[in-house]
């Protein structure tokens, strides 16, 4: 597989009242097109921090991230916009849409960046929509007028409206039951299935299962990793080998 | 209440950056609302206490010595109305004084400080009253304008000892001034003009008015004449004119921004509401009631207020020195401001009501507040629409977004609209009031003042014609001043005029000047006190002779407080068919040829009494009035431009800050910084554009009615004030250019701050 996100000595710093808190130390990282990477570490380990500087949402202290062999890192905040609006989808742990817009709205004013089309970005949408298992009774409504797994979908659908390059999830399990996560889960795998790039950040264990490859992060540094291969429902000995691999991590 | 305290100081620690603002904008208007009161309380009360105190006449009228005996004195005392009279010897002169730079003609009477008498007396503010060898005590007012000071040279070669205040004479208003002499001086100047000398009867009466009535009654019936006369309110509202006008401009303006910081608050408390929900929700969870957390809510609020309202009340002391300093140059008397608990209080608890109201409005919504659902972010409000479907409305992106915005915050963007309407009528206000006075001071002269022509000639001889040939010379016209006839027992001041067509300034307000023998036209007093109506028939008598005329209009006239009339020539010779016109006055085409226009006729024309340039004491009364008003308008402006950019602050980042997740998911997704400046500045487009509109033309209709209202206070019923649309449109420009600035400069913070932080903060 390709390298579709490379890291050279990243350093993310911040300087705090008790002096500079290092939290991503020399990460020499690759992320592969077409894999389900997920990242996990205990809490301060530099997981999100990690996500967002590979989706040029932060930036970093030093070193260097080429994405799609492009330094992201020397662009500006302009430059950045429009490098994540044609190569990154973003779904979050609170879901941040924009709540006074209809789900539909926010899947369109994410589209309707890259491709001017209106009819080409609402077409997709629906297809997306469907895909989520919203109905248009639904992807009508105001953000505030669904429910926590309705939004967390929608969510989904503004993601990969545009067709990213990489699809970026923040715990996207994290603020919602069972059967909502299990519905997002399976709607990231089926993307991912379709060949959408993911990197998701998560404590969930039953959320990394999804994923093809694991890298443990601790202390700002890559401490593990580990290969899982695509997604299959039915395999135990997928999830005694991560069980194992959490474990030689501490987790 | 310990609680409540811990709830206030919770809310205050997280809203102090907006309770700060709400603050200084209170302080402004607290500060203008507190010296506009203590000016209102004080100035004329304290102008009474000083009357009173002088023991000053209540009516006085001047008359030629040569018609005075001390009987007369006796006679006016056995009048009904009066209590005392008193004469005293003055010499009346007119003299070239040195007025704000510039040489004013002025009529002056010249007393003896060893005249100070029972009545009318002087008191001295500056220098000593020494009355040995030559030397001259000048009026205050004279003081302030010139820059002649105890030790300089005063005309005759007076030197100057002192400066004095008295009650009668003491400004300009009646056209005369008092100055007072050492004996030796006033001895030697009534040795050179023995023809000026004058007795002026003061009087003492419990009603200046009547005493003014039956005296100008008993004079004329004994055929003496009155050069001068006037009465004590009359005398106090020419004395106070500007103080008047100054209070109201304060009152209007500062209850304008008392307004807008209200709305303000209001605001950012409906804000912080919106923002502290949940928290207020757990706060219910935990037991809190309803109105503890109100009272935590607007505890800050209110102390700041109380606070901010004393501070304000406090900081006018400072103020005040300043306005007195503007009472004292047009009444010439020397206003001290002290404390006026009354007014502090007044100001303080106006405040704290109106705070207690507006923010109370916004607070009593947590009382219903469900803790659950404000825990969950759930609104209990019906559900919104959403407007403009992206997939559905034609339309760009970003401007679909803009509309989206518009529509999202219409209650930040009602309120912005109504603070910029408010605010384009105050700067409307404002800077018409500047046009009116600094830029085009003839506006504002015209309103207070009767004729001014450019030069006065008197003169014997009929040469109207002649001089109406003289170079320069547009236009000469017959004009009195001087005349007086009597109506319903009371004598009144009438202006009488060959015509009334081509005088430099209309005084007519409502219907038309006398065109013919028959008509008349009535000041604006007289109309209220007798009821009259345009077409009513009125008799005027003079000597004993009566005729009818007809009312064509209503005349103001600030300076004889309304109490005017207006009659042509022809038809002031109905009642007094002796009267031969001896006032020219002539209209030059340049004013400033005023000077050489005077020579000529003065070499030409021997039958000439005198002649007086009109247009140099025009010039510096203008200089005067700029200067005293100007001063107060620049800075009204100043506050005004201030509080405009500190509102809009307000205003402006609040809707900011409240979008900043927003503009961080935007930025997320891929939204340029520049595009997001684009759709937030867009979204206060309509509603200011809107204000601005309505503000300029609801100030287009009512400023006239406004500063109609302000001027009437002084007797002024007709504002020459003009409404320049282009100046309020200028002015809504203005507001409008700016909001969208400190939208864009505010707005532009977002650039700085990365989209992880946005959507984290």
């Amino acid at each position: 597989m390709e390298t579709i996100i490379r890291t050279r000595d990243l350093v993310k710093s911040f300087i705090t009242e008790s002096g500079t808190q290092t939290i991503i130390n020399h990460l020499d990282l690759d992320i592969y097109e077409k894999d389900f990477t997920v990242i996990m570490g205990s809490s301060g380990a530099g997981k999100s921090t990690l996500m967002y500087s590979l989706s040029g949402m932060d930036r970093p202290t030093s070193g260097s991230i080429l994405f799609g062999g492009e330094e992201i890192t020397k662009m500006s905040n302009d430059k950045l916009a429009v490098f994540r609006r044609k190569y990154c989808g973003f779904v979050f742990q609170q879901v941040y849409l924009l709540d006074r817009m209809s789900l539909m709205d926010n899947a369109m004013t994410a589209g309707l960046l890259v491709e001017k089309n209106k009819k080409v970005v609402a077409g997709r949408a629906k297809e997306l929509f469907e895909k989520v298992n919203l109905p248009e009774v639904t992807y009508r409504k105001r953000v505030n007028q669904v429910s926590g797994g309705e939004a967390a979908r929608a969510g989904i659908v503004r993601a990969a409206i545009n067709r990213p390059a990489v699809v970026f999830a923040d715990e996207p399990t994290g603020a919602l039951n069972s059967d909502n996560s299990t519905a997002v889960l399976d709607v990231l795998t089926e993307l991912n299935r379709d060949g959408q790039s993911i990197i998701m950040v998560t404590h969930d264990r039953k959320s990394a299962l999804r994923g093809s490859r694991i890298i443990y992060l601790k202390d700002g540094k890559i401490y593990g990793e580990l290969s899982l291969g695509s997604f299959q429902q039915d395999k135990e000995e997928r999830g005694d080998k991560l069980d194992q691999f959490l474990k030689e991590m501490g987790w | 209440m310990k609680r409540n305290f811990t709830l206030a100081k919770q809310f205050l620690r997280k809203n102090r950056s907006s309770i700060f603002s709400f603050s200084l904008i209170l302080l402004i208007s607290t500060l203008l609302f507190a010296s506009a009161l203590t000016v209102n309380n004080n100035v004329s009360k304290d102008y009474d206490a000083l009357h009173e105190q002088l023991n000053t006449g209540n009516a006085f009228f001047t008359v030629p010595a040569v018609q005075y005996t001390e009987d007369l004195v006796n006679a006016l005392e056995e009048l009904r109305s009066v209590e005392m009279a008193e004469g005293r010897r003055g010499v009346m002169l007119s003299v070239s004084v040195e007025m704000e730079g510039s040489q004013q003609e002025q009529t002056q009477i010249f007393f003896s400080l060893k005249d100070n008498g029972q009545l009318n007396r002087f008191r001295i503010v500056e220098g000593s009253a020494e009355n040995t060898g030559k030397g001259i005590c000048i009026a205050n007012y004279t003081y302030i304008h010139s820059s002649l000071e105890p030790g300089s040279q005063y005309a005759y070669s007076f030197p100057v000892i002192g400066v004095l205040e008295e009650m009668q004479y003491g400004n300009y208003a009646s056209s005369v001034i008092g100055q007072y002499l050492t004996e030796e001086s006033f001895q030697e100047l009534l040795e050179q003009n023995p023809q000026n000398e004058v007795v002026v009867i003061s009087v003492k009466a419990p009603s200046g008015r009547e005493a003014y009535t039956d005296v100008s009654k008993y004079l004329n019936e004994k055929g003496i004449r009155v050069i001068s006369k006037n009465y004590d309110e009359n005398m106090k509202n020419q004395r106070l004119a500007i103080s008047n006008i100054l209070v109201l401009i304060l009152l209007v303006f500062s209850g304008v921004v008392l307004l807008i910081s209200l709305l303000v608050s209001k605001f950012k408390i409906q804000q912080s509401m919106e923002e502290e929900m949940a928290n207020m929700g757990v706060l219910k969870a935990l037991g809190y009631t309803g109105n503890e957390i109100i009272l935590g809510v607007i505890l800050p609020y209110l102390i700041s207020g109380l606070t901010v309202a004393c501070l304000g009340a406090a900081l006018s002391y400072l103020l005040l020195p300043v306005l007195g300093n503007v009472i004292m140059m047009q009444s010439g008397f020397r206003w001290q401001p002290g404390a006026d608990i009354t007014a502090d209080l007044t100001v303080i608890l106006i405040s704290l009501l109106l705070i207690t109201v507006f923010t109370l409005l916004p607070a009593a919504r947590i009382r219903k507040l469900n803790p659950i659902n404000a825990i969950r972010g759930i609104r209990e409000s019906k559900a919104e629409r959403n407007h403009f479907e992206m997939d559905k409305t034609a339309g760009g992106v970003g401007f679909l977004l803009m509309l989206k915005n518009f529509v999202n915050t219409k209650k930040q963007n009602v309120l912005l609209g109504i603070v910029l309407f408010f605010m384009t009528v105050a700067a409307s206000f404002v800077i018409i009031l500047f046009y009116n006075i600094n830029l085009n001071p003839m506006n504002f002269i015209n309103t207070l003042v009767e004729e001014h022509p450019s030069v006065v000639v008197s003169t014997d001889a009929d040469i109207e014609e002649e001089l109406e040939k003289l170079d320069h010379v547009e236009q000469a016209i017959y004009y009195d001043e001087q005349c007086s006839v009597s109506y319903r027992d009371d004598s009144y001041k009438t202006f009488v005029s060959e015509t009334f067509e081509y005088l430099a300034n209309d005084l007519c307000y409502e219907g038309s000047n006398p065109g013919s023998d028959r008509e008349v036209a009535v000041g604006s007093r007289i109309r209220e006190t007798c009821g009259l109506q345009i077409g009513d028939i009125i008799t005027l008598s003079r000597d004993g002779r009566e005729e009818e005329y007809e009312i064509t209009g209503f005349i103001q006239s600030v300076n004889y407080s309304g109490e005017v009339l207006e009659l042509t020539i022809d038809g002031y010779r109905r009642i007094e068919p002796d009267y031969v016109p001896g006032t020219i006055y002539l209209y030059l085409d340049d004013e400033s040829q005023a000077g050489k226009v005077i020579a000529e006729i003065e070499e030409t024309h021997e039958t000439i009494n005198s002649t007086v340039n009109y247009a140099e004491s025009m010039e510096s009364a203008m200089e005067l009035y700029v200067s005293l008003v100007g001063v107060i308008c620049i800075v009204i402006i100043v506050i005004t431009v201030l509080l405009i950019f500190l509102i809009l602050y307000i205003l402006i980042s609040s809707i900011i800050t409240r979008q900043k997740q927003e503009l961080g998911i935007f930025k997320a997704i891929g939204y340029e910084n520049g595009q997001l400046v684009r759709q937030l500045v867009g979204g206060f487009i309509p509603g200011s554009l809107l204000a601005a509109i309505l503000g300029t033309l609801v100030s287009k209709l009512i400023l006239g009615n406004v500063y109609g209202f302000i001027f009437q206070a002084v007797g002024a019923y007709k504002v020459n004030f003009v409404y320049p649309t282009g100046i309020l449109c200028f002015v809504a420009l203005g507001l409008m250019v700016s909001t969208v600035i400190i939208g864009a400069a505010l707005a532009e913070r977002i650039r700085k701050i990365s989209v992880y932080s946005l959507i984290r903060d």
